[in-house]
């Protein structure tokens, strides 16, 4: 994770201020534009930002087309753009991928750029707003879930290869059956380590009572005030276009 | 005092232990014994809270700390009274830094900052830290893991001290160093209970108690280890004799985590098929690093590796042809939740394996960490004719199942020589080697 000077909060609020416009704007110009906006900040907040930023859309597309060429094709309602036998495609089924799929774009580069937040800085962000800090725990681990899960299965292929087993050598039922067991073994090792950073926590007085007092602490500045005032006037202003 | 009275542990129908009753006074380093499984870790996570807190599980009898009755007392407050340092290092560790490592449970008392960061300072400094504060954990080696949570418990320093396998992992310099803290805490008048099979707490410890077998063990066998069954293998498709060929030529090698120093530095080496090498060298040194790169698993950032005369392409599943890797971390070694799935993922790699004789398939949260280690190492007198790179093989293995892997590692050295071994345990054994190499300066030196 990049070192940012602004406050974990003002990180999180420019992420709701995305992933809710995101939702309120119907146009396709507002919808790319705050698409862009996302990229741009998780580009920011990453390491290695603009190769992970452009790695993410590549390997999203392909899910994307699909699930747009669906929304085309089997939306037939609206003014007619061109026809085919029974193929029909209209441009209210064009306006409603298109929307879907910068929506879904902008969700997962926030997703993005919110995932390079550790629990630290959840825990400072929540503190400023007098949270607990078992919120900060439960969000983080939640927000780290899908990596977490990915690198755990990246880890049993690892160790597939590690055998010398090539899943792509396998047979398609002996394939799905390995990867069911393993993304199966996936699932079970992510609870389990969640119940034992919750021990190691605790061992440490992770939810105790009493005042706790934060070594790094950082203030909400003036600067974190101005810089979600800009962002979210510009978001407003695309929104609005 | 710590008291324990009556004490059992029992899960669901399964008995562990039971009528325990010890007395261990301030000042005492107090040694818990006892084989694989006999419950050392599951009694410790009695002491702590985690049984039956988080770890469904019946107790009975009481634990007393002087007149306080430690089970009444939730596991987040534990921490005024006790540290419970787990077996399983990467567990422990949950923050993108080392201080933050050390800081979490003193920002909890709400130490004043001045104050936090010196203690800070003080306990990193006993344990050679200082500079790794900055560092991600995850970066640090399993014996720099090792030394970070005694150094958290020194930060903490309550007045009990629950150890398991703090010397695991840990080379000459970090043992002492650890064992010097220990006599340090005892002077203190600290109660120290140490799980641990290494030998020199033996040395250290005040007094023992050795737990009675399991009462109804979930078996792990690796008796085909022993010399009588090892023959066997000879005559298996799987276990043909090696060539002395050079396996590895490595050119020029060069390795550094990122905004990390060097570890290894325009290194040449040539390794041969037939080699029985021991790697040696501090903890952090690289070690383990260094086997990850010639498994590919690690890619080097500059310099040549080729495996068998051909450039190594990273993490290839043709290159089990040539080696067999294990890590130091046994869950990296083991694949699905239960002994017999990890079994069948080794049929799927060698078809001709045989079923294992398994009366019950445990998971691999019902064994203990000595248990695990066995269950991963269950493979290799099937994998003789292979080239072995094992990090840390004895790690967490009681005396009985050292004995086991050591006699192994004998025959292999004898009939299928090839292997690269990283162990801090097997100093007395180098007549099992033909080459010791130990890593200094950034470069490993060949040991005459």
């Amino acid at each position: 994770m990049k070192n940012s000077s602004l406050h974990p909060l003002t990180h999180i609020c420019i992420v709701l201020l995305l992933s809710t416009f995101v939702f309120i704007a119907k146009k396709p110009v507002s919808l790319l534009c705050l698409t862009i906006l996302a990229m741009l900040y998780a580009g920011w907040r990453m390491e290695n930002g603009w190769l992970k930023v452009f790695k993410t859309l590549w390997h999203t597309l392909p899910f994307l087309l699909i699930l747009a060429f669906f929304q085309i094709v089997f939306r037939h309602k609206g003014t007619l753009l061109w026809s085919y036998g029974i193929i029909k495609i209209t441009r209210e089924a064009v306006l409603l991928s298109l929307q879907l799929t910068l929506r879904l774009l902008t969700v997962i580069y926030c997703a993005k750029g919110l995932a390079v937040m550790n629990y630290t800085e959840f825990s400072k962000a929540f503190s400023a707003l007098r949270l607990p800090e078992e919120l900060s725990f439960m969000l983080s681990y939640a927000i780290h879930l899908v990596p977490k899960f990915l690198s755990q299965l990246k880890g049993f292929v690892t160790g597939l290869k590690l055998r010398g087993i090539d899943a792509a050598k396998l047979s398609l039922s002996k394939r799905l059956q390995v990867y069911k067991q393993l993304s199966v073994t996936a699932l079970a090792e992510l609870i389990r380590s969640s119940e034992t950073s919750a021990i190691a926590l605790e061992l440490r007085g992770f939810r105790s009572e009493g005042k706790r007092n934060i070594l790094h602490q950082q203030k909400f500045s003036y600067r974190d005030i101005f810089c979600l005032l800009i962002f979210g006037a510009l978001v407003v202003f695309v929104t609005l276009i | 005092m710590l008291i324990l009275k009556d004490f059992g542990i029992s899960f669901e129908e399964r008995k562990l232990c039971e009528g325990i009753k010890l007395k261990i006074p301030e000042g005492c380093i107090f040694h818990l014994k006892g084989h694989n499984a006999s419950g050392k870790s599951s009694l410790l996570n009695a002491i702590s809270g985690i049984i039956p807190e988080y770890v469904k599980a019946q107790t009975t009898g009481n634990i007393l700390l002087g007149d306080m009755d430690l089970q009444t007392i939730p596991l987040k407050e534990k921490y005024h009274y006790l540290w419970h340092q787990l077996s399983d290092t990467e567990a422990q560790l949950f923050f993108p830094d080392c201080l933050s490592e050390l800081a979490f449970a003193l920002e909890h008392i709400a130490l004043p900052q001045g104050k936090l960061m010196s203690k800070i300072n003080l306990a990193a400094g006993q344990f050679g830290l200082e500079n790794m504060l900055q560092r991600d954990p995850s970066t640090l080696s399993g014996g720099e893991k090792k030394l970070l949570l005694c150094a958290v418990a020194e930060t903490i320093d309550p007045p009990l001290l629950l150890l398991d396998e703090p010397l695991n992992g840990l080379d000459k310099q970090a043992t002492d160093l650890v064992l010097k803290w220990l006599k340090n805490k005892k002077e203190q008048g600290k109660i120290i209970i140490i799980a641990d099979h290494n030998p020199l707490i033996e040395g250290i410890a005040d007094d023992s108690y050795t737990l009675p077998e399991n009462l109804q063990p979930l078996a792990i066998n690796n008796s085909i280890f022993t010399e009588a069954d090892l023959p066997w293998q000879d005559e298996r498709d799987c276990a043909i004799k090696p060539v002395s060929e050079v396996l590895y030529n490595i050119e020029e090698l060069s390795f550094a985590y990122p905004k990390a120093e060097f570890i290894v530095k325009d290194l040449f080496l040539t390794i041969w098929s037939t080699d029985n090498i021991l790697l040696q060298g501090k903890n952090g040194a690289g070690k383990s690093t260094f086997l990850q790169l010639l498994t590919g698993i690690q890619k080097p950032a500059k310099g040549k590796i080729s495996l068998q005369g051909k450039p190594l392409q990273g993490l290839d599943s043709k290159n089990f042809a040539h080696f067999y890797y294990q890590s130091q971390i046994t869950r990296e070694n083991l694949l699905g939740i239960s002994v017999k799935q990890n079994w069948l993922f080794w049929q799927i790699a060698l078809p001709q394996l045989i079923n294992l004789p398994l009366q019950e398939d445990p998971l691999f949260t019902e064994l203990s960490a000595g248990q695990q280690k066995m269950v991963s190492q269950q493979i290799l007198p099937y994998l003789l004719s292979k080239f072995w790179i094992l990090d840390e093989p004895f790690a967490s293995l009681d005396e009985n199942a050292g004995k086991q892997l050591l006699q192994l590692l004998q025959y292999k050295s004898k009939n299928y020589p090839g292997m690269l071994i990283v162990s801090h345990s097997l100093e007395e054994h180098r007549d099992i080697f033909n080459r010791v190499l130990s890593f200094q300066n950034q470069t490993l030196q060949e040991e005459k």
